[in-house]
């Protein structure tokens, strides 16, 4: 079914770029999704998708790194469309989460309700779905997060999200929605699909068993002071094994995770302060105990991954995704990118971005790879 | 005073008045307990957000504990298992091992049956060699008779011989009317000598007949011995058969007392394994007890996060009261 199509282009010119990706994308599309790197002016791109599809509406982020149908991709433009057919879809720009994102809830709740969400429902993981798109640097994720999930009375709507980038340069971020540009902002896309959808975390780290207790820490800053009663740094390196002055070479290798059952919430180190302190990608409060992960075969785990995921599809008609900047850099120093994309093309229509952060559901998460597929599910 | 208490409007729009009116240090005061109650609710859902975690680090050491008690249970399960595999294939080696005496017995009741026949046949053997035996006796003693009758006629041709001699000496001293006499006489005594060589004829063959019954009675003498022997034998083998039978049954007994201990082991053995089965199950329910208690804490620490989240907005907000500015 035509209801989802992808394309990227590594064309610099902007004109010709969009006039390229329009040769694939529906031609009277409901919604365009474009994941943009910062190579190219995103305010220019942001008036030009707006001009060529004056009837859909235009969600745009900046990335550090675009996945495309191909796989992964540097300094390009991916996008998706999204056919009229596919379902009721409605984009809101939420103008400030990084301090009064609360101001934005009704805006939200009228939004949903527009396009015939039940936020008061107790089965909500059957009213839609939504992405998020927040800026990145501002560690407002979490806010954006609670702010959105505040509008439905129960837990379980589906959240899919991730954080915009900035080809690593953290200077800023951008999101853009229907016209609207928005360094402080994020982007929410409430739908009420017409077809199934089914999500999947890629989490490819294991366990060493090695725990830290963070016992000093301010959430609000993503910063830990202390674990295990010692300096952050110095309790981090002890635990990889490596001097603390190095622990910065070889964390990405050894994020930190919250163990629930046999799955892992991972968060990322982001920064060292002078102090020997930590700043995270992801909240981190005191009296947390993380234990210190070690990545698995980022192929067979690739593999893995799309073969569960497509088991799932009696059809499957497009795929977004978003993967942590960590693994990117990861994958592209060990020079993993061909074989991992071998594997990738497979999936249908897949557009998608290297993010700052993933959120899932009510979670903001390091170091992973969310993957969303729309068609039919398979009935067992 | 009293009518002006009753018009509720007036009064609610007076409090209304008032609230518009606060003054700067009522303010100041409003704020002050805003961000005193901010600090309280940050160190209570610290505590919280601690007591979680060590809810959950206790969870993780129970699941673990249950884990490792699972992974032996499991392992002893699966040895109680072979140990039923083990049993009953003994009990089906037993079970097989009894059929198998079962049928030696009866061929070795087949075989004593056999000996008997053999042994009456044997019997019969033997009667008939008396019966020969006594026939050959009695043609002995018959034939002794003939010896006798020949001795007889012997005696008879001997004096005929003589009466004949004397009869030819009577006929010579008659002289010539003698001669006619003496011819007869001579020819008398031809016969009576021929009588007697014939006589010897008959003595030599019954001589030689008493001989052969002689040989024959030597014979049968000798295979009654045999026959005796071989019918010791057949009582010896009969009670040979006796005794296999016996340590036959002997066998039989100790199978079904192997088999009867191999039931109650088995039993008792199923009964373990049934009682290991139900405390694995129990210990899986305890990890999906676990697995909930995992995902209620997931949620929580979500709920936790959202708390954290929306004290640092209230934060923000009571900042820009103070600020009067946003």
């Amino acid at each position: 079914m035509d209801f989802i199509r992808s394309a990227l282009t590594k064309t610099k010119s902007i004109s010709h770029a969009i006039e390229e990706l329009a040769k694939t994308l529906h031609k009277e599309p409901a919604l365009v999704l474009f994941f943009t790197s910062t190579d190219y002016s995103f305010e220019e791109l942001t008036t030009s998708f707006s001009k060529k599809y004056p009837k859909a509406q235009i969600v745009g982020v900046t990335t550090t790194g675009e996945i495309g149908p191909n796989g992964f991709e540097e300094f390009s433009l991916s996008a998706q469309s999204y056919s009229s057919q596919f379902g009721t879809i409605n984009a809101v720009m939420m103008n400030d989460i990084v301090k009064y994102p609360i101001f934005e809830r009704e805006n939200l709740v009228q939004a949903a309700k527009a396009i015939g969400i039940n936020t008061q429902s107790k089965t909500v993981e059957k009213e839609g779905l939504a992405f998020v798109f927040p800026v990145g640097l501002q560690a407002a994720e979490e806010k954006m997060l609670s702010v959105v999930n505040s509008i439905f009375a129960h837990d379980g709507f589906p959240i899919f999200g991730g954080t915009a980038g900035d080809d690593a340069k953290f200077d800023t971020t951008y999101v853009s929605v229907n016209g609207d540009i928005s360094s402080t902002g994020g982007a929410v896309i409430l739908i009420k699909p017409n077809v199934d959808f089914y999500i999947l975390k890629e989490n490819n780290f294991d366990s060493t068993g090695k725990k830290l207790k963070i016992t000093k820490a301010d959430a609000q800053k993503r910063i830990v002071y202390e674990m295990n009663g010692i300096q952050a740094t110095e309790a981090y390196a002890k635990a990889i094994g490596v001097p603390a002055k190095d622990l910065s070479k070889y964390w990405s290798l050894h994020p930190l995770g919250r163990k629930f059952s046999e799955d892992f919430y991972n968060a990322s180190p982001f920064d060292v302060k002078s102090s020997g302190a930590i700043e995270f990608y992801c909240q981190v409060y005191e009296g947390a105990i993380l234990e210190v992960l070690q990545p698995r075969d980022a192929i067979k785990e690739m593999q893995k991954t799309i073969d569960h995921f497509t088991n799932h599809f009696g059809e499957l008609y497009g795929v977004l995704a978003c993967n942590c900047i960590l693994r990117k850099l990861q994958f592209k120093q060990e020079h993993l990118f061909q074989p991992l994309n071998d594997r990738l093309k497979q999936l249908p229509n897949l557009c998608g971005f290297s993010s700052y952060g993933e959120q899932l559901y009510k979670s903001q998460l390091n170091q992973t790879m969310l993957l969303i597929g729309f068609g039919k599910l398979r009935v067992e | 005073m009293l009518k002006s208490l009753f018009k509720k409007e007036h009064l609610a729009e007076q409090v209304h008045q008032e609230v518009l009116e606060l003054s700067d240090e009522e303010r100041e005061q409003i704020i002050t307990s805003l961000e005193e109650l901010l600090n309280l609710l940050k160190n209570a859902s610290a505590k919280n957000t601690e007591g979680d975690s060590i809810f959950m680090e206790h969870i993780t050491d129970i699941a673990e504990s249950i884990r490792e008690d699972q992974v032996i249970l499991k392992a002893t399960y699966e040895s109680a298992q072979v140990i039923v595999q083990e049993t009953e294939e003994i009990q089906q080696i037993t079970e097989s091992v009894e059929s198998q005496v079962i049928s030696n017995r009866q061929l070795i009741q087949e075989g004593s049956n056999q000996m008997n026949h053999l042994s009456e046949q044997m019997d019969n053997v033997s009667g008939i060699f008396v019966n020969v035996g006594e026939s050959i006796n009695e043609l002995q003693k018959e034939t002794g008779e003939i010896m006798e009758f020949s001795k007889l006629i012997g005696g008879i041709a001997d004096q005929t011989n003589l009466l004949a001699l004397n009869a030819s000496i009577e006929a010579a001293r008659a002289g010539d009317h003698g001669k006619g006499f003496a011819v007869v006489a001579s020819e008398v005594r031809k016969l009576a000598e021929q009588s007697k060589n014939a006589l010897n004829q008959i003595n030599g063959k019954v001589t030689q007949i008493m001989e052969y019954m002689e040989g024959v009675v030597d014979y049968i003498n000798k295979e009654q011995q045999t026959v005796n022997q071989a019918q010791k034998m057949s009582l010896v083998t009969k009670e040979y058969f006796d005794r296999i039978e016996l340590s036959e049954r002997g066998v039989s007994e100790s199978m079904g007392t192997i088999q009867d201990a191999t039931e109650q082991t088995l039993q008792q053995i199923v009964k373990f394994k049934n009682q290991l089965e139900q405390v694995v199950q129990s210990g899986q329910s305890s990890m999906d007890g676990i697995e909930t208690l995992y995902r209620f804490s997931e949620k929580k620490s979500y709920n936790a996060n959202d708390m954290i989240t929306y004290i640092i907005q209230i934060k923000d907000l009571v900042e820009a009261l103070k600020n009067n500015q946003l």
